[in-house]
């Protein structure tokens, strides 16, 4: 058995990340890091991820913004952001002073916005740079990047062009055709895919009979969604094997994560559950590594294992 | 902020759906002010996945004591705890209020469960005189009056169910209304907390007056402690989250129209 038995290997044929522990917080669960460092050091986290950061500043949906399903979360944060000179001023000081995997979200409105987030990210000497392509895009009647293959495809090539960093795709988990999202992925030389983003779900209020939320549409995360983004990392698995998985829908213990990896996930991503334990991150780590020792097993042997075992 | 394990040692009804808990916990050093709030995991019959924001009414070394009343899922499972049962908590979220000035006369005014924090207010600063408004809209959800008084606190009751059902619609204006035609006395501050529109008339008030005004805020929450921008609005100095940057605000920096 490996003496680090949690490391982790993010392996494309371009680039390669080495992670602590396959333990990421999922984008816009996390604030930007900060305030969860005031209660333990998020340096033992595999890699730190920001909040989606635009260009512009966004105030955001109105509230309300969080309803709560049967083990789910219903969200419309609209991704509030500050904008990029706020992130460059604020943010990035402390991000970068951490000794982990640092990783940026960047979330886009056009194929220029990201073009434009990822040119000036790629003067930062972070780790990897997060794609959110689950964005509505506002030249295609708010259709999700994801889901159009020729603007998918556009807006890889075109951040790839405009930066040298290691790119991971995140993509919403109701991406169609998922194969061909992928395809292009691999294609335009992305180095990992995120499986995956919230998925649109609705809440109305029954005493007024109206949507809950003033943009009807909100995006569901938590417990609720897992089997279904297991489904799709085990789709992906299956048809791109060799394309590296950073699972994420529903984490809260170490077995999800398990179960995560086996179905062919290198790392995951943990997003609702910081919400409901602040403290949830590290007690994944710590339960991994006993779970590691138990079964007397590298992490890195359980990635896709559930598949091998069909075989 | 830390996570911890409360052991209910006080459970009880104190008004009909109302009910006032309090909770042991081991840590000691940790010092929770009035105007913050427990983040608070109401397990049991209904499934639940995030915690709950309860206003502090009280506490004291190792204890907690909160007064919440029965709206949903969560807070069903609560009332059907007991004592002895632990529950998982966050603890303490969010500012406290600004530090009642010794002297001046504090006015606070509390509308239903808004009362809570005010309450602790005046137990945590015995000294400054207070003068406390206080109102709810069904008759039968008062707190009894003996939690509320003590010595240093003038009590005034707003207890106009003359409309049906004893339940009064009006009573966020009509409470406003009480304190403006029977309160003799100039404030140094007004601390209010209570429904928005409450609050919204009480600040309006106090800015017509120059009073300065704060208010305790809320909304609907994730987590409580300021990572999920779940409970941002909008305020004069931009956008704020009610649970990090909060509960309490200047009432006259909060964008009422927001927060609906
Ligand atoms: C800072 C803060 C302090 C609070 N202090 C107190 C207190 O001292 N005592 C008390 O009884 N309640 C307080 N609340 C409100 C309390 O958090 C909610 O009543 C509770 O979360 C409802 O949970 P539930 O599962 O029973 O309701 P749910 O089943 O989740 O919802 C039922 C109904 O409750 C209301 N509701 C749900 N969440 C909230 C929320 N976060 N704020 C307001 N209304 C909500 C909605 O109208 C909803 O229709 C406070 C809220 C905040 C944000
Ligand atoms: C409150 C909230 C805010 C989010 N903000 C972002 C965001 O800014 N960018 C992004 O890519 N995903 C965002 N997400 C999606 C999460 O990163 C994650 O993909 C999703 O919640 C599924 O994981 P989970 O079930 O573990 O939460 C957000 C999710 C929540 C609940
Ligand atoms: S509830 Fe998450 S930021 Fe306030």
């Amino acid at each position: 058995m490996n003496c680090n038995p949690l490391q982790t290997t993010l392996q494309s044929p371009r680039h390669s990340i080495q992670l602590k522990n396959p333990i990421v917080p999922a984008s816009g669960t996390f604030g930007n890091g900060s305030i969860v460092h005031s209660l333990y050091d998020i340096n033992q986290l595999g890699a730190v991820l920001t909040k989606s950061i635009t260009v512009e500043p966004r105030s955001g949906n109105p509230s309300p913004r969080i309803y709560e399903t049967p083990s789910g979360l219903l969200n419309s944060v609209g991704l509030e952001n500050k904008g990029l000179p706020w992130f460059l001023e604020e943010v990035q000081p402390f991000l970068l002073s951490l000794e982990t995997s640092k990783w940026v979200s960047i979330a886009g409105f056009t194929i220029e916005e990201f073009e434009t987030l990822a040119h000036v990210m790629d003067t930062l000497p972070i780790d990897a740079l997060e794609v959110n392509v689950s964005c509505p895009n506002i030249h295609a009647n708010g259709v999700q990047f994801c889901q159009n293959m020729a603007v998918l495809e556009e807006t890889l090539r075109r951040v790839r062009k405009a930066t040298h960093h290691f790119l991971i795709a995140k993509i919403a988990l109701e991406t169609n055709p998922l194969s061909q999202a992928l395809d292009i992925i691999e294609q335009e030389n992305f180095d990992a895919v995120c499986i995956g983003n919230t998925i649109r779900g609705i809440a109305i209020d029954a005493e007024t009979r109206k949507p809950f939320f003033h943009k009807i549409f909100a995006g569901l995360s938590g417990p609720a969604i897992k089997p279904i983004a297991l489904r799709v990392v085990w789709e992906a698995y299956d048809s791109h094997p060799t394309l590296p998985i950073i699972g994420c829908g529903g984490i809260q213990c170490a077995s999800d994560v398990i179960e995560f990896l086996a179905a062919g996930a290198t790392s995951v991503e943990v997003g609702t559950l910081n919400l409901v334990d602040p403290f949830i991150l590290p007690r994944l780590i710590q339960d991994l590594e006993t779970y590691c020792c138990t079964h007397q097993i590298d992490l890195p042997n359980t990635i896709g294992s559930a598949h091998h075992s069909l075989r | 902020m830390i996570k911890t394990n409360g052991e209910i040692i006080e459970h009880q009804c104190i008004a009909k759906h109302i009910f006032l808990l309090s909770l042991r916990y081991p840590e000691s050093n940790l010092i929770v002010e009035p105007g913050q709030f427990v983040q608070l995991s109401c397990p049991g019959k209904h499934t639940t996945l995030l915690k709950r924001p309860f206003s502090v009414f009280d506490a004291s070394p190792n204890i907690v004591s909160i007064v919440y009343k029965v709206v949903g899922k969560g807070t069903t499972n609560l009332s059907e705890k007991r004592v002895g049962d632990s529950l998982e908590m966050i603890l303490p979220c969010g500012n406290p209020f600004s530090i009642p000035q010794e002297g001046g006369l504090n006015v606070l005014i509390g509308g239903g469960l808004g009362i809570a924090p005010l309450h602790f207010l005046t137990k945590y600063y015995p000294k400054p005189p207070f003068e406390f408004w206080y109102g709810t809209s069904y008759e039968e959800e008062w707190i009894p009056a003996n939690l509320l008084q003590r010595s240093g606190i003038d009590l005034h009751i707003h207890a106009d169910f003359s409309t049906s059902n004893h339940h009064s619609l009006q009573f966020p204006e009509n409470l406003l209304q009480k304190y403006q035609k029977e309160s003799t006395t100039s404030p140094t501050k007004i601390y209010c907390c209570g429904p928005t529109k409450l609050m919204q008339n009480v600040t309006k008030h106090c800015m017509e007056k120059n009073i300065p005004i704060e208010v305790s805020l809320e909304s609907r929450m994730a987590c409580g402690f300021g990572i999920c921008l779940g409970c941002s609005f909008l305020t004069k100095d931009g956008m704020k989250t009610v649970c990090k940057d909060g509960p309490t605000f200047d009432g006259s920096n909060v964008i009422w129209e927001s927060l609906t």
